[in-house]
This record gives C-alpha cells, structure tokens and sequence, in this order.
C-alpha cells in the first residue's frame, strides 16, 4: 500500500541546512587563496572610448590583472553571445559582447575587469583607471526613442525599433467601430528589480585532476550558463561543469546569463587560478536586468450588457539595450490579455524599443502583469460605465468551465495554440468574493466615509501560462546505499523543488521521504534540462519524476521477483527492500529468503562477471524520463484587495488581501501557499514601492535599498488563501504552476481598490506604481474641478 | 562596494580621542557607525583617519540635573528607548525612537551620532528642537556650547571646526504629565522621514493651552519650530479650526535649497509642495494628540 | 581621481592594508585571527573563521541579512569593522543550536515554511532571537515591529511572524517547566 505524500503539507528537506547557516551559496565557497573579481562598469548610459590606462591600477599591490575589450583574446572579441530566444520578428537581434567593445550603452554595462586579492583592493585599483570617455545622446524613455530621428541606442543601429509584434483575433477595429458602446483609456507601468536578497555570483575553479572548468553560478538556469560559456569560450560540455548551488531567490533576472558569468570562467581559465565575484546591491540595481516601463493606448469596445466585443491595444515597451531574452516577455503579455473572458476581437501592437538602459529580463510575471492590469482596468471602466458591479461584469464574460478546452484563438511563446487546459473561473473569483464579504463590503465602505475614512475594493483576475515546455528530466535510480536517487536539471533559488520532487518520487516508487536522496542544477549529475522560470519546473520535473520513478519501481520489482522467485504482484515495496506479501508467503519455499535489500538487488543488477544478467534489459536500477508538454497548462486566481487611504497624504494601508487560487493539483500547500504569499509581496511592491528612477540621461536614480524601497513585514499583510482544485489532462499529475500567480494580478487589483476608495472624488487611476504624492495631487485636481463646475453651474 | 583604505585609531578617553582629532588631518568620529559606514562603502565620503568612539564609556550617560536631561553623545538609541526614567521624564523622546530605524540599528547607533550627521529628517534632530537642547562641544582646546537653533551650519554639516567633537546634549524638562505626540510620514513605516512633526503641550487647568513647542523635520536643512503656530496657541481654548489655522503656518517656512534636493534618500521623488503639505498636515496631527494628553 | 592617484600612492609608503589581531568569542568558542583594519565583521566572519551562515544583503545596513549578535544584542554585522569586535562576545546563526538540537525558533521556522530561499533566515533568526530574549510573550503587531529592519523577497513575511509567536509560546511553556 504506497504511502501517499502528494498534497500533504510535508516539511521542507531543505531546511535543516538553511537554518542552521550551514547553507552553501555561490560566494560561500571560496577555495584558498581565491582571485577577487570586480568589475569597472560604465558610469555613462551611452559613451565611447579609445583608450583604456589601466597601467596605476595594475601596478597597485595585491592586483594581479587587468583586462578590457582588446586584452581579450581573438575569439572572444569576434563573438556575440548567443541569441537564447530567437524569433523572426526581431529586427535588432543584440546581445552581450563579453566585455564592452569601446562603446557601452547602459549604465553598469562591465567594461573592464580586475582581478586582486580582495575586493576592497580590486575597487581601489577601478579608481585608477582611465578611460577617455566620450558621452554619446541616449535614447531614454521609450515613446521618444521610437520617434524617427531618436538618437540612437547603439551607434551602429539605424533606429530603435528592436521589434513590432502584432497579436491579433478576429477584428478589433471592425468590432469596435461598430459596437454599440466604446472607451479609451491610456495606462502607464513601471516594474522594477528582482531584487533577490542575494546578489548575483560567480565562482570559476580549473579542475585539473577532472581536466574541466567548474563554474558555480547563483543562477537560475545552469545548462543555459553552460551552453553560453561553451559556446563562447570554446568548451564542449565534457569539460564544463556548471553548477547552481544554494541560490538565494532569483524571479527572473538571474535566470538569463551575463557577462560576469563568461568573463570570470575565462579568467579562471586564463589565469589558472581560482576566481570569485559576488554582486554588490548597487550593481543588482544597474547591472542586472530588470522589467520597465510600458504606454499602453487601449480601446475598448462592449454591448449593452457589458459584453465585451473587442479590444485594441497599442502598446510601446522599454526592452532596453539588448534582448538576452529575445521578445519572450512582450510576446507573453500580448497572450495573455484577454485573460478569462471570452474576447472575441483583440488586436495588440506592441513596439519594443530599444534604449540605453540595462536589459529588460523576466521578472516574476514576465509580462504578465501589465496584460493582466490594461484589462482588469477595462472591466472596471467598462463596469463604471454601465453603472454596474465590477464583479458581476467580469463573471458575465467569463469563459464557463462547460467550455474547456478553450482555444483563445493566439498562438503561445511555445508555438502552440493558446488553449485553457482545465479551470472553473466563475467559482474561483465567488470563492474569493465570498472570502472577501464582497457582498457587505458597500455598507463597511459607507460606514467608514461617515467617519472620515475612505475604504475601497478591487479585483483582480489572472489566467497564467505555467509549465512551459521544451522539457524537463529526471534520472530516478538505486544508490549503492539502497536510498533512491533522485538526479534532475531544475534548479532552485526557494521553490522547494527539492522537497516537492521528494514526495513525487516517494509515492511514486512507494517508499519514504527520508530514502530520497535529491541531486539538482549539476550539469556534471544530470545532462540536460532547460531552467526555472515561467513556473514551470513542478510540472514538468514533477511529471518526469513521477513518471521515472513508477518505472524504476516497476524494474525494481521484476528484479525482485526473478530473485526470490515469486511473481512481483506477490510482493510489496518497504524502505530499502522489496518483501514477499504477507499472505503470499506460503508461495516461498521454507528456509528461502522472503525479502531482499534495495542494495543488494543493485548490485546483482549491475552484474556479476561470468553470471548471465537479469535478462531485464540494461544493467543497473534506473530509470531516466524527460517530460515534453504538449501545451502550457493553465492556472488561475482572482485576487480581491481591500484598502484604507488616507486622502491627507495619500498613504493606502492594505486592510485585507484575497487570493482565491486554482494551481490544478497542489503537491504541497505548505510550498503553494507560501509561493502566493510571497508573490502578493512583489504584487505590493509593484503597486506601490517598488520604482526603479533614471533620469532625463538615462542615469539610475534608485541604487540602493533606502531609495529602491522593498515591501518590508508592515507593508505586506497575511493573504487569505482560498484554494479549489482543477486538475490538468495533460500531465500525469494532474498539476499546473503556482509561483507567479501571486504576482500577476495583484497590481492591478490594488489600483482598482485605491480608485474605488477614491470614488467620492472621481479620480481615475491607470497607472502603477502610485506613490502617495500622485494619491493627493489626483484628489487635489480632482476637487479643484468640482469647485469649478460648481462655479459655473452655480448660484 | 567596498571602503576606501584608512588609519584606525581606539581611543579610551575623551581627552585621547581629541588629541587625535587635533594631530590628524582629515580624521573623522566614529560613533554607532549606522550612518557613516555606508557612505564609506559607497565612497562617497572617504577619509584618511576613524577615531573610533565606542571604546570610550564616559560618553554614554543619560541623567537629570536641576530639572535638565543630560544624555551623553555616545548614548545609544537602544538604551534611550528601554529607559524607564525616559519613559517618564520624556515620552516624546521615546516616541520619536520608536519609528526611527530597526531593532540592530538603535542598538549601535547613538543619538550623538545622529545629531553630528545632521540629516535634515533625523528624528532626534527634531526632538531636540522641539526642546531648545543645548549641545556641548568639546576641542582639545576647551569646550562650548551651541544652541540647537545655531547647530546647524549647512546642509549635513554642523558648526563644529575640524578639531571639535560633540559630547553632550541636554535640554530642559517639562512638566510631569506634559502632552506629546511625534508623528511622521515616511514612505513605508519606519524608514527616514519625509516629513515628521513632533509637539509638546501644557494646559492651564482651566481649558486653555499654557505652553507649546512645535517642530516640523523635512522642510529645511535643519527642523523648523513652528514659532508663529506656538504663539497663536498659548494662551488660548483649542478648537479644531485653532488647530488648523495653526498648521497652515508650516507654509511661509524655507525650505532646504533646490541644490540639496537631490541628496540623500527621502528627499528625492518628493516634490517641495508635497513636503509643505504634509507639514501642514503633520503639524495639525501632533497638535490634536498632544492636546489629548495633555488633558488626560 | 586626483585624489585616488594621490591615496595610491600615500599606500606606497603608509600600509593601507594595515591589521590587527582580532580575538573575541564567537558562539562560545575563542577565536583569534589577524585581519585587515578596514575589514567589516561580517567578511571576518565569513571569510576569516569560515562561518558562512551570515549572509551579506546589501552591505550598506538595510536588508539586516547579516544580523549578528554582539554582548547580547542584535546589530549589522557589515556596518561594524571587525577591530570593534575584538574582545567581544559574538553569537551567529551557527551558535543557536545546542549540540544539533535545534532552538525553538528554528523548528519554528521550519514547521511553518517560515523560509524559502534561506538567504535572510539567518538574520531573522538573530534578530528574533534577541527580541525574544527580552519581550518573551509579544503580540503580533509587537513581532512585527522588532523586524522592521528585516527585508525578505520569497516568504511575504505571514508565515515568519507565525513562526515567531509559535516559538515565542514554546519558549515560555519551556521556562515554565523548567
């Protein structure tokens, strides 16, 4: 009888190091004697230079090289990273050059590196180079420099436009021009930093008894890492290892691979010495990827009911000075607009625009939230319109579970249709709606305004691409200790794949969780996998863990059989051994073994010279499987937000947060639940701290964590989770991703809430972030214009 | 980010720690080190000399003579806001401790240091105001004493020479049961203040404001005492509309020069208009809640 | 630059890279180790005695992931310079549990999934256990306050709060007992 361990709030394996400080992150390991790496990076969003004097620096103690663009050696100079995402739409396909090629294009772009004892002297000896820089014009917002004539970002780019996507079903401009009721609306997002609580970091060892470069990465997708520094450095993956250790989070942007990465692996090879480099906050602030801003203009086109008829979008996105990610983010966000709701016209034209900024990088939601914002706002407008509940519209256009599978008539980032695997979207927001006392909330809020107080609710509906192909894989096998290995690609920065692929593996193969032994993010353990981003490592490791080990079970009880020679339904699976069934035992000769060890069946498995083999195929316990999804599958939430705004200075306090959820079958709620908890942390960030400031030359302005502001323990409530459960056909699990939904919406539901609580001074809201100061201006415009129409239609 | 080289120097006394002071150019006091270090990591401020203050304990007293607290510079922000005798004598102090930094951050930093930094949103800086504190500076020369109204020379630079340090500050009690509230405006709870306002009250007994002291943080380079708003008040029966009245004054206050506007965290993505209308709003607030006390 | 040029050279003749012996108590165990005068606590921690459980957020004294305890008390370890340690007593993420029983917070945390990527566990660890130490029956508002200065980016915070009242009421039902 298998124990079962999917759906149980099992505690974490992981934690025992994590809490005792015996963790092992990258810039934990340090060999004796380590080379420090630093980098010089350019203070200017857009320059040139000639010439690099590096000569005070080298000659400085404790500094052991120096090394820009033309030290470099000839293949390195001749080559661009590779484009990880192509796609046919990209005009300007730019990637890194390994260092700056005498033209840096964003603040923080690595120019030179050196390498010393320490950091503190390796920051020394960056004083002390001289570099003749030549400031260049920068293309600094994105509506400008997509205008003709812009400067351009790159000197050698004719214009700015990196690419124009359009997404389109049916006929929004037909529909609209038609439709017996139409709005405009403009909005405007920012989204900020991952902001991981540990920086980005490298660590390059030589490893000449193994004759191959070990390269410990705090990333989020080792074979990625190794495919980019084999490529550019030369290295066939026999002789690279990669390895993502510990990693203290990620959300994204450490999961594209940059410079330091190449860069300090060549050094180590280079300079046959061990190499290290950690991230310091001002460099996670200006040298790593962010998401940034869009302009949206969107019409809206809706019948008398509030049915919506079609929708127009027109959209331009910051996608900074290069596309390590190719168009992956927008392209994401262009699909997902029209959400749960039956959207039978929609086109989107969205132009990406290239600008002197660092990178825009997937960041928890990639592009998801500000699809997710321009048409939650719409349903509000839509609602405010008709004089109608902001919930019942939504419910009104929702596709109905009766409808599934749904073709939303888009084609996905994976080339496949965009088709809604499983969900019940109705049920999930009431559930949500009902947590909230939705239905009460008009007479809390009525209550409150005579006490001076401005209450408000907003919702806010997400359907999100989780579980995104090509593949994930595993290796399931016996271990000479008779535990089972568990052997996988995923890599982790806190998700506890570790713990959730435990308790796959344990009731799949029917055994417990402390006979798992879990190896993961070792390019040298396991061959190939792709990485952790777009949620999607629990089901597609999951669904290749659990396949793998119902086979190793099955291999492992036919061995058996054959052992103690008795059909294998006649016998059952205990930790670390295979045991004759009780009421079998009759079948087993008096004196002969009932039960065998997991350790000694591997090693009769492996062979033993001049005996013939098993007769089972090949030698050894184990059983690989790479799990290939047809499809993206399909979670959903409905976020429901209450607020108290203090319309005297504009500070909005989050009374009460909602998240009704629907992740298909939860393998751990302990993990899911945190998962959503943790991404409504960013949601709030995004809303209302988190604002990533340059100014008019392309200069960061927020560099550091007094100024760059991260939802602290006050600024983030206890979400209130409500889960229902509706499991996918298109994985063995039945499971869907959870780590962004979260995030997705929670944005859009927070402005909906501070505009409702805003009502009584009619102020529109369709921006985010929102600081306090734009609250009290808005309301200060606002009752300025009431004075006036009072004035005029007056005595 | 990593600090610049410099000389590290442990003095044990207060006259060793001025003799340095005096030898070595370019030298700089170390107090609770929650200010200066990060400036040192970020270079931008690097210097040749630290004279390290925190091995000296005559520095760290806090006590009441002939109705004056005295608290010496290296007291802690820790210690103030765990005093018993605080709590009594000075509940505003402890208010304003209250929502200024963290738990590890008050453990080390000391209310000389925050008053030798002069941030314009300090906390302490305003409740010194609020009392006409008198701080004591000390030179291998000899000492003097600065009004906390004069303290401030220019932006985050106090009228202390080169060779001065400052050793104490100590203000004048008010009475026992005295209102008070400090309240401030930051953009998540606890971090620097964009605009606070701090306000203490007396009543005569008989319905009417006897004494008040009103201080507003964030407007100008040091705090402002909101002196036409104290005069409106003494003397008179409080009233909501009073109270307003008084607060609207924060608006005919100088605010810190557009130069300095881009320094330093808070200050910046405010705009000055914004400031002077939380001030208003502010001012209005403490009021309120002092009076309240006051009359408990 | 001119100034850079100018300390470079002043290097030459005065020794920047001046040390001094640091000896000071660390979880209980004397340590003493020669270091750099302008090497923080937290590097010397780390990369001098080897204990990486205190992590470096942000190294200029925001995020509080490198929240030691010094005589006592909580503060940020990468704002002190490892010199003002000398002679000081230090306990770090490393020193809580006692001969691999783990302290109540701890299991806490764990049975609350009170952590994610474990990167700022350990600062939170040693600001509660200070806290704790000196307010043993706290309200969650009080929690919530005394971790103001820590930040987090995977948890949201719910379950870390959880965890610390949690611990909070074993501890008292221990003292009780004992």
């Amino acid at each position: 009888m298998k124990k079962q361990f999917v759906g149980t709030p099992v505690e974490r394996v992981e934690d025992h190091r994590l809490i005792t400080g015996k963790g092992r992150y990258t810039g934990d390991l340090r060999p004796d004697g380590s080379w420090t790496a630093h980098f010089l990076r350019s203070p200017y969003a857009h320059a040139r230079w000639s010439k690099i004097d590096a000569s005070s620096a080298r000659a400085l103690p404790g500094v052991h090289s120096v090394f820009s663009f033309d030290d470099l050696p000839a293949n390195l100079r001749d080559k661009t990273f590779p484009l990880l995402v192509p796609n046919p739409l990209i005009r300007q396909p730019l990637t890194f050059t390994t260092l700056a090629n005498h033209e840096a294009c964003y603040v923080g772009e690595p120019i030179a590196v050196i390498v010393a004892d320490s950091r503190e002297i390796a920051e020394d000896a960056a004083e002390l180079i001289f570099v003749d820089y030549q400031v260049l014009g920068v293309a600094n917002n994105c509506r400008d420099a997509a205008k003709p004539y812009a400067p351009p970002a790159h000197l050698s780019s004719a214009d700015n436009i990196a690419a124009v996507i359009n997404t389109v079903i049916g006929n929004a401009e037909k529909a609209i021009s038609e439709a017996p009721h139409k709005l405009h609306d403009s909005y405007f997002q920012h989204r900020g930093c991952g902001q991981a609580m540990e920086g980005r970091a490298v660590l390059a060892v030589l490893d000449p008894l193994n004759d191959r470069l070990s390269v410990w990465s705090a990333g989020q997708a080792p074979y990625m890492i190794r495919t980019i520094i084999g490529a550019m450095l030369g290295l066939d993956d026999t002789k690279l290892r990669v390895v993502c250790p510990d990693v203290g989070g990620g959300f994204g942007p450490k999961g594209i691979v940059y410079h330091e990465e190449v860069v300090v692996a060549w050094l180590a090879l280079t300079l046959n010495h061990p190499v290290t480099w950690s991230e310091d906050r001002r460099e996670q602030c200006t040298a790593t990827g962010q998401e940034r801003d869009q302009y949206a203009e969107a019409d809206v086109a809706f019948d008398d009911e509030g049915r919506l008829l079609g929708i127009k979008v027109v959209v331009i996105h910051d996608i900074g000075a290069y596309l390590p990610w190719g168009i992956i983010q927008p392209w994401i966000g262009a699909t997902t607009l029209p959400g749960p709701y039956v959207l039978p016209n929609y086109h989107m034209d969205l132009t990406l625009t290239i600008t002197n900024k660092v990178p825009c990088v997937p960041l928890r939601g990639n592009g998801r939230p500000q699809a997710v914002f321009v048409m939650e706002r719409l349903m509000d407008r839509i609602a405010q319109y008709l004089g109608k509940d902001a919930a019942a519209v939504r419910k009104l256009n929702m596709v109905k579970p009766e409808q599934m599978p749904y073709k939303v008539g888009l084609t996905g980032r994976d080339n496949s249709p965009v088709t809604y695997d499983s969900g019940d979207y109705p049920a999930c927001q009431q559930m949500a709606l009902d947590q909230a006392d939705y239905s009460t909330f008009k007479e809390r809020q009525r209550k409150a305004r005579k006490e001076g107080r401005y209450l408000g609710i907003g919702i806010g509906n997400v359907v999100e691409t989780t579980g995104l192909g090509p593949h994930e894989g595993s290796t399931v096998r016996v271990l000479s200790s008779g535990k089972i290995g568990v052997f996988t690609g995923a890599a982790a920065q806190g998700q506890g794949h570790a713990t959730v692929l435990t308790q796959v593996a344990a009731e799949a193969f029917g055994t417990d969780l402390d006979q798992i032994e879990y190896f993961a993010a070792d390019t040298a353990l396991f061959p190939n996998g792709v990485g952790t981003f777009a949620s999607r490592v629990a089901v597609n490791a999951g669904s290749s863990v659990h396949n793998a080990s119902g086979k190793l079970r099955e291999q492992v009880l036919q061995v058996a059989a054959d052992q103690l020679g008795i059909p294998s339904d006649d016998l059952e699976m205990l930790p670390g051994k295979v045991k004759v069934k009780d009421e079998a035992s009759g079948k087993i000769d008096k004196g002969k073994p009932t039960e065998i060890t997991l350790a000694k069946l591997l090693l009769l498995s492996n062979g033993i010279p001049g005996y013939s083999a098993t007769g089972h195929g090949n030698p050894g316990l184990s059983a690989t499987d790479y799990f290939s999804p047809t499809q993206a599958t399909y979670s959903n939430a409905t976020h429901v937000v209450e607020v108290d705004v203090d319309v005297e200075t504009g500070f909005v306090q989050i009374l009460r947060y909602i998240v009704g959820h629907d992740c298909g079958k939860v393998l751990n709620p302990l993990i899911v639940h945190g998962q959503i908890q943790g991404g409504v942390a960013h949601g709030i960030g995004n809303a209302l701290y988190e604002y990533m400031n340059y100014d008019e030359h392309a200069q960061p302005q927020t560099t550091t964590l007094e100024e760059y502001l991260l939802p602290a323990v006050l600024d983030v409530p206890n979400v209130e989770i409500v889960q229902m459960e509706s499991p996918t056909p298109l994985n063995p699990l039945g499971i869907k991703g959870a780590g962004e939904s979260g995030t997705i919406p929670a944005a859009a539901a927070i402005i909906a809430a501070i505009e409702n609580a805003l009502q009584p001074f009619k102020v529109k809201i369709s921006q985010c972030p929102l600081q306090a100061e734009q609250i009290v201006e808005m309301i200060g415009r606002a009752k300025a214009a009431a004075k006036k129409t009072e004035s005029l239609v007056g005595a | 980010m990593a600090i610049a080289a410099f000389s590290y120097h442990d003095p044990t006394s207060v006259p060793e720690a001025l003799k340095l002071l005096e030898k070595l150019e370019d030298a700089k006091p170390l107090a609770g080190g929650q200010s200066l270090v990060p400036y040192l990591f970020f270079r931008m401020q690097r210097h040749r000399h630290l004279i390290d203050l925190n091995n000296i304990p005559e520095l760290s007293y806090c006590s009441t003579e002939d109705g004056f607290l005295r608290i010496g510079a290296m007291t802690r922000q820790r210690t103030l806001l765990e005093s018993g005798l605080i709590a009594e004598i000075c509940p505003i102090l402890q208010d304003a401790l209250h929502v200024l930094g963290h738990q590890a951050t008050r453990t080390r930093g000391t209310i000389g240091g925050s008053l030798s930094n002069m941030d314009p949103s300090a906390d302490l800086f305003g409740v010194s105001a609020l009392h006409n504190a008198i701080l004591r500076v000390r030179s291998s020369r000899g000492e003097r004493e600065i009004k906390v109204s004069d303290w401030a020379e220019t932006f985050m630079k106090p009228s202390m020479a080169q060779n001065e340090m400052l050793c104490e500050v100590r203000w004048k009690l008010w009475p026992k049961g005295h209102g008070h509230a400090y309240q401030k405006f930051a953009k998540r709870h606890h971090d620097y203040a964009i605009v606070a306002s701090g306000a203490l009250m007396t009543h005569d007994g008989g319905g009417k404001i006897k004494q008040v002291s009103l201080v507003v943080i964030g407007l100008g380079i040091k705090p402002t005492r909101l002196t036409e708003a104290e005069e409106m008040l003494t003397g008179k029966a409080p009233t909501v509309e009073l109270f307003a009245e008084a607060a609207k004054s924060v608006r005919q206050y100088e605010l810190y020069p557009e130069e300095f506007a881009n320094q330093g965290y808070p200050r910046r993505f405010v705009s000055a208009e914004f400031r002077r209308h939380l001030g208003e709003v502010y001012a209005r607030r403490v009021m309120e809640a002092a009076w309240q006390r006051a009359i408990r | 630059m001119d100034r850079a040029i100018a300390d470079a050279q002043l290097a030459k003749t005065e020794n920047p890279e001046a040390t001094r012996v640091v000896t000071l108590t660390v979880n209980g165990a004397p340590h003493s180790a020669e270091t750099t005068t302008r090497t923080t606590l937290a590097i010397f921690l780390r990369e001098d005695l080897r204990l990486t459980g205190t992590h470096i957020g942000c190294a200029h004294g925001v995020c509080g992931a490198c929240t030691v305890m010094m005589d006592g008390e909580s503060v940020r370890s990468c704002l002190m310079f490892a010199v003002q340690a000398h002679g000081h007593d230090i306990l770090t993420v490393e020193g809580l549990s006692n001969k691999g029983e783990l302290a109540p917070l701890q299991a806490c945390f764990r049975a609350h999934h009170a952590l994610q990527c474990g990167f700022c566990t350990p600062g939170f660890l040693m600001t509660l256990t200070d806290f704790l130490r000196h307010n043993p029956n706290p309200t969650e508002s009080e929690v919530r306050q005394a971790l103001t200065g820590n930040l987090c980016r995977c948890t949201g915070y719910k379950n870390i709060v959880a965890a610390a009242l949690d611990a909070a009421k074993q501890m008292r039902a221990n003292a009780a007992a004992a």
